[in-house]
């Protein structure tokens, strides 16, 4: 029925109407303008609608803050001289950061004796998922007496200044790692603790000194945000003191599954060269956490990555050792390079230029090509700078920023105190009247406070706000410019706000009011990860910020265009993208952290449901794997159990749900969508980088069972086997009676074993035991007894060798040199006798060649000379038998 | 007529097979595949040097393999890992019945790098690792006495 001939021809008869009756179609084009108005408004209400929703972050970091409000603030203890008042100081900035991670999620259970439901959920965390890098292994703890995670780390550090155990928490709560206070090495080789290097150590030989947590302290403040909360990272260790990494030439290493390991060579140095040590490690897995967003491994395995630095890769496999060589080269040229280090490789490149940059900018500048230098400001700064000038417009910005949000309430304060009339338009020929109206000055008197407030601000929060206002000599220049241009403005602003007045009168006072609206019906960070899945991120998010706020100056009609120019321009700098960006990737790291203890835990429960299957030698690996299990062979059986329920589970077990409990209840912050895709990005590389972790302990936990296990199966085996002579029966070698066993041994071996291959437990356990039984005295005697009667078999098949070959040779002499009559019968007899005796010793040549056919030769072939001499003693049996053959 | 058409149609998918790069890499046979064959096999090479690592042997290199020759003779192959085989859980499942051993690669030039080779001495076969990545970088045939 409704077929296009059917539309064509209803389309011409409505045409036909129309055109009779010009009434119907003017109806027609007012209903089509109506339904379009009526369209557009919709669209626009519901754009507005969508995209001025506060993001589930937005709101649970509201809540936080308000939390925090109502803690004495901790700037009040803070100084730059870093007097008594320190620990007071780190004690409030770690109760801040303890509330900012607060997600109503309580874990429970027990660590050293202390009940993890008393500490903040951060905390707890700590101590959960990291109890095996907290104090020596060998000894077990009883921290009950504790009221919070400092007073752990103080007991172990043994420090009555409490300033060890907040400098390692405060690490921890601004990185997402721990600072290790273990005797525990990973990957070292001895299984057992406190050795390490083939030394013994003290456990206070593997602990960093005061100073040194003092500047993880620092180090912690000054981290960019992309090399903070790395999901791949988890821990950082001090090899003992005096030893060098095992199997490393260098003072520190990033290892592939989150340690990072340096020696004292690495660390005990001036404190730049420790900053920039340490966060070239860490900016090895930020290397590799980016790469995965960009679907690559590495960043510096990029081919992007490696045209710009010029780099090539040259291999080589020497065939007769069958070692495997390569090495990276590059043409760019030497002096481009900011240590020897980087010249390695581009990984090493990379995470050196990261470093450098932000704790050595002066070396950074004078050495980098600018187009790499662009790359590491945008991609690992969010486009920030440290060097003078670089830390100049980061703190005016702030400064600027921190206006831009509170020049409303300070206009609001001073009109509410200073106008009597408190409708502008009534006041407006007053306030033209003059520059100097007390409303002016109120404004003007509260710079010098709100210079003072931010400045202490910048100390507090910046890792170069003291120095940059109080080391005149390397930062006056910039400091003394940074306050005369934060004066300057301010005073402009004021100025440009009182001609605003003057010439824009209640213009301005909606201009404010707008702001206003602006600021709290828009969530920045909502509209960032709304724009995070788009192509060009920074086009969406300042696109949509400029619509949502055309929509809200539409609103007001009285304002005119070229004013309404200037409040969207003042307006839309108030939350830059660049900010922005970093803000809403703080947040949902902050959101997350919890989620690491959640996801070890269910990890840890799939990987435990997967062994209870037990292991299976004939199962082949299932492909393609979401987890490989890294260097380790894994059974298969269980590599495809734990696969197949990666993606199902993992991510159901950990949901991604905050809470807050208050009066009225309890409140649930759950990630919608487009918040759940923006935070799952971050966790990328967690829950494999988990798997890794368990399958390191499990590893090494399987091997530890083994020797224990073995130990005790050897003694049983050994039982069993030495009164089996079924083993030694027919046997020509001790090798077979050692092949049987290991064939038998088998029933020894522990039920499930899913980290080795049999072959494996052959060769390290199987053949051990099997070669001890064949050397007990009693087995190692009916061996040889045993041997030798099958030696003797032997020889005498070889025996007959001789006597066939023997027989041939001689029956040939005798047709050579026939017994004749008459003349050459003397002759012929005596050349007949020399051949004769001449072909034993070619028999015996014969026979030796036959005997390396036979099929026993391989047990005996060491045993030639022996056989040779045996054969030649039957020489005057055989040959006068041959000679005086018996008719 | 329709055996006539199978066949035609299995001589054309065999062509093509036997035309692919995989096919003529596996052609290449360490210890008895000499430098002209090679070339045959696989084109001119981008690079035909003396290797930097060992003056006794060349090295041809083209964009997927590497081929290092002594005396006129192949003495290893170096090629990309197919997908599947890119995981080191691969080989150590496929040959878990032979012997495997498995040693950190010489630390001397790269050394921040966490490289591991698994060689499978009876198979001839030499896997290179970089642990970082979890990834098979290399797949490497050599001569077996």
């Amino acid at each position: 029925m409704w077929t296009k001939k059917y539309w064509r021809v209803q389309t011409k008869l409505a045409a036909k109407k129309l055109k009779k009756s010009p009434q119907i179609a003017i109806y027609s084009a007012m209903g089509v303008a109506f339904l379009a108005v009526c369209g557009l408004f919709t669209y626009e209400y519901h754009f507005f609608k969508t995209h001025t929703k506060v993001s589930t972050l937005t709101q649970w970091q509201y809540i936080q803050k308000t939390v925090n409000q109502r803690m004495p603030a901790s700037s009040e203890s803070f100084s730059c001289n870093h007097n008594g008042t320190q620990i007071d100081h780190l004690r409030k900035e770690v109760q801040k950061l303890e509330r900012k991670y607060q997600t109503g999620s309580v874990i429970e259970g027990t660590v050293f004796g202390l009940d993890l439901t008393r500490l903040p959920s951060i905390g707890a965390q700590l101590l959960a998922d990291h109890k095996s890098l907290i104090g020596d292994q060998s000894k077990t703890y009883d921290f009950s007496g504790c009221k919070d995670v400092p007073c752990v780390f103080n007991k172990i550090y043994q420090d009555e200044s409490e300033l060890s155990g907040y400098y390692i928490y405060y690490w921890y709560l601004k990185t997402g790692s721990i600072i290790s206070s273990t005797n525990f090495i990973p990957n070292q080789e001895s299984h057992l603790v406190g050795h390490y290097n083939n030394r013994v150590f003290n456990f206070e030989d593997y602990l960093f000194s005061k100073q040194k947590l003092k500047n993880f302290y620092f180090l912690a403040k000054s981290l960019p945000e992309k090399l903070t909360y790395i999901p791949l990272f988890k821990s950082i260790h001090k090899v003992p003191a005096g030893s060098r990494i095992e199997g490393e030439r260098n003072c520190s290493s990033a290892l592939p599954n989150g340690q990072i390991l340096v020696t004292d060579q690495c660390i005990n140095t001036d404190d730049m060269n420790f900053y920039v040590n340490i966060t070239k490690e860490i900016a090895k897995y930020a290397d590799r956490q980016e790469g995965l967003k960009r679907k690559v491994t590495r960043l510096s395995g990029e081919a992007q990555w490696l045209d710009q630095s010029l780099w090539t890769k040259e291999s080589y496999f020497d065939f007769s050792s069958h070692r495997f060589t390569y090495r990276w080269q590059t043409q760019l040229p030497q002096e481009n390079f900011l240590d020897r280090k980087s010249l390695s490789s581009p990984t090493e490149q990379l995470a050196s230029l990261i470093a450098n940059y932000r704790f050595n900018p002066t070396k950074f500048n004078a050495r980098t090509p600018r187009d790499i230098a662009n790359y590491i400001k945008s991609d690992f700064y969010h486009n920030k700078a440290f060097d003078s000038n670089g830390l100049y417009y980061l703190y005016l910005n702030k400064s600027l920023n921190e206006w831009a949000k509170q020049e409303n309430k300070v206009w609001s304060d001073c009109i509410e105190n200073h106008l009597e009339e408190k409708d502008l338009q009534k006041s407006n020929r007053n306030l033209a009247s003059t520059l100097e109206h007390p409303l002016y000055q109120c404004v003007e008197n509260k710079i010098p406070g709100f210079i003072d407030h931010t400045v202490k601000k910048i100390q507090k929060d910046s890792f170069e706000g003291c120095k940059f206002f109080g080391d005149l000599e390397k930062y006056g220049h910039v400091s003394e410019r940074y306050f005369t241009a934060l004066n300057k403005f301010l005073i402009e602003k004021v100025l440009q706000r009182k001609i605003e007045i003057q010439k824009h009168g209640e213009e301005v006072l909606i201009g404010q009011q707008i702001k206003q609206k602006f600021i709290e019906s828009v969530d920045p960070k909502s509209i960032y990860i709304k724009c995070y899945g788009d192509i060009n991120t920074r086009y969406c998010y300042e696109n949509k910020m400029s619509k949502l706020l055309g929509h809200i100056i539409t609103t007001s009609t009285s304002m005119s265009d070229y004013y309404k120019d200037i409040v969207r321009e003042d307006i839309l700098n108030l939350y830059p993208y660049d900010e922005i960006k970093l803000k809403s990737r703080e947040a949902v790291k902050m959101f997350l952290a919890p989620y690491t203890t959640r996801l070890t835990q269910a990890a840890t429960k799939l990987w435990d449901t997967c062994k209870v299957q037990g292991m299976d030698h004939d199962v082949k690996i299932d492909l393609p794997m979401t987890f490989s299990g890294g260097r380790y062979y894994i059974n298969a059986k269980l590599i495809n159990c734990i696969n197949d329920k990666i993606d199902k589970e993992i991510y159901d077990l950990a949901q991604l749900t905050a809470f807050h409990k208050n009066s009225d209840g309890r409140v649930e912050f759950k990630l919608n969508r487009e918040e759940k895709d923006f935070a799952l990005s971050f966790l990328k590389g967690n829950l494999l980088q988990t798997l890794n972790n368990i399958l390191d302990k499990e590893y090494q936990s399987e091997k530890v069972m083994f020797n224990d296990y073995f130990r005790r199966a050897k003694v049983g085996a050994l039982n069993e086997f030495s009164s089996r002579d079924d083993f030694i029966k027919g046997i020509y070698a001790a090798s077979q009676v050692e092949n049987m066993c290991l064939k038998e041994i088998k029933k020894f071996y522990p039920e499930n074993y899913f980290y080795h291959t049999k072959q494996d437990v052959d060769k390290r356990f199987g053949r051990s035991i099997c070669s001890i039984y064949i050397k007990m005295p009693n087995v190692s005697e009916k061996i040889n007894k045993e041997i030798t009667s099958q030696w003797q078999v032997h020889r005498d098949e070889i025996v007959k060798y001789l006597e066939k070959n023997y027989t041939n040779l001689v029956e040939d002499c005798r047709s050579d040199y026939p017994e004749i009559e008459g003349y050459g019968k003397a002759k012929n007899a005596q050349l007949r006798n020399t051949c004769i005796q001449l072909s034993y010793t070619q028999a015996i040549s014969e026979s030796l060649k036959d005997w390396r056919g036979h099929k026993h030769y391989k047990y005996f072939y060491n045993k030639q000379e022996a056989l040779q001499r045996y054969l030649d003693s039957k020489r005057r049996t055989f040959v006068s038998e041959a000679l005086n053959p018996k008719i | 007529m329709k055996m006539t058409k199978a066949l035609v149609t299995f001589t054309f998918i065999f062509t093509l097979i036997g035309c692919t790069r995989q096919f003529q890499i596996a052609r290449v046979v360490p210890g008895k595949t000499t430098t002209l064959q090679v070339i045959r096999y696989l084109d001119e090479p981008r690079v035909f040097n003396k290797s930097s690592f060992n003056q006794a042997e060349e090295v041809l290199i083209w964009d997927d393999v590497v081929v290092q020759m002594r005396d006129d003779l192949v003495t290893s192959v170096h090629r990309q890992p197919a997908s599947h085989e890119k995981s080191l859980q691969f080989w150590r499942q496929e040959y878990k019945d032979d012997k495997q051993n498995f040693n950190k690669v010489s630390s001397r030039f790269a050394s921040t790098e966490h490289i591991w080779q698994l060689d499978f001495p009876s198979k001839g076969v030499n896997v290179v690792y970089d642990e970082t990545k979890d990834e098979v970088i290399k797949v490497v045939y050599y001569y077996v006495d």
